[in-house]
């Protein structure tokens, strides 16, 4: 299978979540994830 | 329940230390596995919890094309003096299904990791042959191993260069205390599934900011 990054340098597939069960957090974490990128954006 | 082709194809079973010290190289090749867009599996539910069943590291091993096996906990322990036999066990286990299964078992591949390359010749010579790498006990080496056995035995072609691997692993690892914080959990004790998450988390979202910028 032929594939390229992008031009960041990541993968152009979608990262792949774990099996199984979720995390008990996993929205927490998701919120938080997005909230820390926003302040990163800010600065 | 075995899982699906696709899924096996792209497991990633980690079978490595657990101790603490060891925790900045596990954190580093689950986040490596995870960039190069492979799904990382470990037996650990918990970071520093210690007590997994075999059936449960079977299963995983049954389930993942790829596995890591580091091997460079030799010594013996302060307790008993005896090392830990837990991961040359696994290994083991793993080079049993690719000599004796069937099917999509004997197309596995591991990884054997440990602090020297060749430190094995004197503790387990029989795995001579076997695809070895060193890390010298830093996680930017075990990044690297991991990302080039994936490439070579995937033949993926758009699995990310080691450096920009340990850029954004070290922006993860700055921002993971405040992203721990936020959701009221302690990034030292996070564990893997929460760990795993938050990895996956981050790189969708670092790539979609990155496309945006």
């Amino acid at each position: 299978m032929y594939a390229v990054l992008t031009k960041d340098g990541f993968i152009s597939r979608p990262y792949l979540e774990p099996l199984g069960a979720k995390s008990a957090n996993a929205t927490k974490l998701q919120s938080a994830v997005k909230q820390v990128a926003a302040l990163r954006k800010v600065k | 329940m075995t899982v699906s082709r696709r899924q096996y194809d792209q497991n990633v079973f980690i079978n490595c230390p657990f101790d603490s010290e060891y925790t900045p190289i596990f954190e580093a090749i689950v986040f490596a596995v995870a960039d190069c867009g492979f799904r990382p599996l470990c037996a650990r539910e918990r970071m520093n919890s210690g007590q997994v069943g075999l059936d449960k590291i079977t299963e995983l091993i049954r389930d993942s094309r790829y596995s890591i096996h580091d091997l460079s906990r030799t010594e013996p322990d302060e307790q008993y003096s005896l090392p830990r036999f837990n991961m040359p066990l696994e290994l083991g286990i793993a080079l049993g299904c690719i000599r004796f299964g069937a099917g999509r078992q004997r197309q596995k591949t591991v990884l054997i990791l440990d602090r020297k390359r060749f430190r094995y010749h004197k503790f387990v010579s029989d795995i001579a042959g076997q695809d070895i790498s060193e890390h010298l006990n830093r996680p930017a080496q075990a990044v690297e191993a991991v990302r080039n056995w994936l490439r070579t035995e995937s033949q993926l072609t758009d699995i990310p260069g080691a450096e920009y691997i340990m850029r954004r692993y070290r922006r993860f690892k700055s921002e993971l205390p405040e992203i721990a914080k936020l959701a009221k959990l302690n990034h030292k004790r996070l564990t893997f599934p929460d760990y795993s998450w938050t990895v996956v988390q981050w790189l969708e979202d670092a790539k979609r900011a990155a496309a945006e910028a």
